[in-house]
């Protein structure tokens, strides 16, 4: 059963992986903690190893165009097996939304708004996400393309801006730090920002019809454009902090701070407020339709309007739960996350497209095109 | 029935969120703030304890909302700043006990500069600065100042050239960095320093002189500091070697002297710097030095025996073995200090990271000492101003006809 009937463009789908990837530019601590100065490394080959991932997600379109993730497990797994792991897929999706809604109120009572208590924010953030979510998800993806690009030319403002400051000589010395702290470093990056491309599977449904060349084309090109922001966020905050990287919370924030061109342009870090604001806000809202889709389909229902309140609400008084502090917040992104994730973004997937397969499915894929052209 | 409860409903929302929303709750008046010029760490009688001084910009209690032309006639008889000052075992707990003390709360934006008096400097420094990394609204560009004697003192000064030494120590570094970056050290360059490979980080130093009423601040040099505490200080002079090494100059000038009666002073127009190390076999390290400077010529003393092609000539080479000169007795400094203010340590660090790892712990004690350096200065003095020769020269001239 098809639950949410709007259709996006191919287009308007490259520009939702594009900024969904350039909304974990900003939160770069997680590996600056682990392998300060060289973080650039560990982040060129989490890239790499991204590649193949982004590819097997972009099979899973291709052979599955009509069906969301939970329903191509129901369809490998069987209706039992197939619905449990569904279960423990909503449950991550959750998961993910509320730590993005912790990081966002978090990062509200850190800097902006510091004696508001943070769940005012972000149950006023959600009741807007749940109304964009409610409308489909041709709402929720429109969002994208025009916030790419007002992101990206904030990025090339704050290089301009930090031009004077900005010493490529901190990105040495290279390769200097014991092996396991790379690779502990790329196994964090692949997982968090750019594996979390998962959820986009939950979405394939909505996507037009398109062929195979255009379906690599634009996973690819969408994580390409990700990819630059990523790498631009984080050399840039190399280069200006220096050795000083892993001492802040929020280094992109501090690289801001420090902007002093005259008298008048100085003590702009609002921008990146600004930046980080609009894109929490496109990651909760797609994490929040992803959700309620997945619950919908578990419980075979088409009815995810309804269904988004109240998930919302859910999400909104789970968030704060999650962790006592955010240095056990940031334990755990380093330490025990990266392997949750790992699980349900690259293993299970991965187990999937093989038995799906050896079972060759999908097994009338002519009929599914026709239907849908019809 | 329906549709007029939604409107009602409607409307009834669209008036609580427009009251909420308008953000009366954080407002502060200015009358109710404490405006933060300079922050002031001292040595306290209590070899436990530091001495916190706020300088704060009087506004006067009539200026705020209600009047203008009130606030002008209080202000007549009063001072400028208000200095609040405290004893206490750290910087945050001294801020607390002002505030609670205080009728207004502390605006920290506005903080210009942060002086630490030499006694405490010389105790150590690191830990009161932590405070001031942590908070949000502590700003990490504020430029960092030793004062020579105490900072209180700069604090509670009435300078001939401004009433408000902090405002005045504001603008004061940002025309020096103006001439060169280094001059101006702010807290996240200070870090930097120290979490640098085997590196002495540098703070500027000041001293306050004159009588009762007109003071007048001075820059005297750097303080050298090693593990946070001061252990010495450069003056004014073996600075210039220290930023001329460091490059990046501009719109500084050179003093050339040859003899007692020969001067010349030379608009540094740009001065750049590229410092390359190599390392030997044996753990000795050559750095070599190329400087570039573009400059020209600002006054002229004396020099009564060249006409202006062989001055300018003649001046190039003094102002090449002026920057030798310089660099190198600062570098004896350095080295007497046991102090890579230098930055040396980094070039290697960068450039061998391998031996550097073994090197590490010698280099203070033994291999900074060994350090070779090569400085191969170039100067460029393409415009002798707007007069062509001297007016000693022109009278020379005239008498030889």
């Amino acid at each position: 059963m098809i639950i949410d009937k709007s259709q996006i463009s191919g287009t308007r789908f490259m520009f939702a992986i594009a900024f969904y990837l350039q909304s974990s530019a900003l939160l770069t601590s997680f590996i600056a903690g682990v392998s300060e100065q060289e973080s650039w490394i560990p982040v060129l080959f989490g890239i790499l190893l991204s590649l193949p991932i982004i590819y097997m997600f972009r099979t899973f379109m291709v052979k599955f165009p009509d069906k969301n993730f939970l329903q191509v497990l129901e369809m490998t797994y069987g209706k039992v097996i197939g619905k449990i792991i569904g279960a423990t897929y909503v449950w991550f999706f959750i998961n993910v939304t509320s730590l993005n809604l912790l990081d966002l109120g978090d990062f509200t009572k850190l800097a902006i708004l510091r004696q508001t208590p943070p769940i005012l924010v972000t149950l006023l953030f959600i009741l807007i996400s749940v109304w964009a979510v409610r409308h489909g998800f041709n709402v929720v993806a429109r969002y994208s393309s025009i916030f790419t690009i007002i992101e990206f030319s904030i990025v090339i403002l704050s290089l301009i801006l930090l031009a004077n400051q900005i010493d490529l000589n901190n990105l040495l010395p290279a390769f200097q730090m014991p092996f396991y702290k790379y690779v502990q470093s790329t196994h964090i990056i692949t997982t968090i920002p750019l594996g979390e491309l998962v959820v986009f599977l939950m979405v394939t449904p909505c996507v037009k019809t398109i062929s195979k060349q255009q379906a690599t084309k634009y996973w690819f090109l969408g994580a390409l454009m990700g990819f630059i922001v990523l790498l631009l966020v984080l050399i840039r905050d190399i280069a200006v902090l220096g050795n000083n990287l892993h001492l802040f919370t929020l280094p992109g924030m501090v690289s801001l701070r420090l902007v002093n061109l005259g008298e008048a342009l100085s003590r702009i870090e609002i921008i990146f407020a600004v930046g980080l604001t609009l894109l929490l806000f496109f990651k909760i809202t797609i994490l929040l339709y992803v959700s309620t889709i997945a619950v919908a389909q578990l419980f075979g229902t088409t009815q995810y309007k309804n269904l988004a309140l109240i998930i919302g609400i859910f999400v909104v008084f789970y968030s704060p739960t999650l962790y006592q502090n955010s240095v056990e917040h940031s334990n755990s992104a380093r330490t025990i996350e990266p392997f949750v994730n790992g699980l349900f973004e690259v293993i299970l997937p991965l187990l999937t497209l093989i038995i799906a397969s050896i079972l060759k499915l999908p097994k009338n894929k002519k009929n599914m095109l026709q239907k849908q052209e019809a | 029935m329906n549709n007029i409860f939604k409107r009602i409903l409607i409307l009834f929302m669209v008036i609580v969120l427009l009251a909420m929303l308008g953000g009366c709750w954080d407002s502060k008046e200015l009358n109710q703030l404490f405006v933060l010029t300079a922050t002031a760490l001292d040595v306290a009688k209590d070899p436990k304890k530091i001495t916190v001084t706020l300088q704060t910009v009087n506004i006067p209690q009539g200026a705020g909302p209600s009047g203008g032309t009130k606030g002008s006639e209080a202000s007549n008889g009063t001072d400028a700043v208000i200095i609040l000052k405290t004893e206490s075992v750290s910087l945050l707990e001294g801020i607390m006990t002002i505030s609670r003390d205080s009728n207004r709360d502390v605006l920290f934006q506005h903080n210009q500069i942060r002086i630490i008096g030499k006694e405490l400097a010389q105790k150590g420094v690191i830990k009161y600065l932590d405070m001031l990394m942590r908070d949000t609204d502590a700003r990490l560009e504020v430029p960092l100042v030793i004062a020579d004697g105490r900072a209180d003192e700069v604090a509670y000064a009435n300078l001939a050239q401004s009433t408000n030494s902090g405002l005045f120590l504001g603008g004061f570094f940002r025309d020096l960095s103006k001439i060169c970056k280094e001059y101006n050290v702010r807290l996240i360059d200070f870090a930097r320093m120290l979490l640098g490979e085997s590196v002495a980080p540098i703070i500027p130093i000041i001293k306050l002189s004159g009588g009762k009423d007109k003071q007048e601040i001075q820059f005297i040099g750097m303080a050298v500091f090693k593990e946070g505490k001061m252990i010495g200080s450069i003056d004014a002079e073996e600075t210039f070697g220290l930023i001329w090494s460091l490059g990046d100059v501009k719109n500084d000038s050179m003093l050339v002297r040859e003899g007692e009666d020969n001067n010349a002073v030379l608009h540094i127009r740009n001065l750049k710097t590229k410092a390359e190390a190599e390392l030997e076999k044996n753990g000795k390290v050559k750095i070599t030095l190329d400087i570039n400077m573009m400059a020209g010529l600002g006054e002229v003393y004396g020099f009564k025996d060249y006409n202006t092609e062989q001055l300018m000539a003649h001046l190039k080479k003094l102002a090449e073995e002026r920057i030798k000169d310089r660099i190198n007795d600062t570098l004896l400094v350095a080295k007497q200090m046991k102090a890579d203010f230098f930055r040396f340590g980094n070039l290697i660090a960068k450039k061998y990271p391998k031996e550097w790892k073994r090197l590490k712990k010698r280099w203070e004690e033994e291999l900074f000492m060994q350090v070779e350096l090569n400085v191969k200065a170039k100067v460029k003095l393409p415009r002798p101003g707007e007069v062509v020769n001297t007016l000693e020269q022109e009278k020379k001239r005239d008498d030889n006809r």
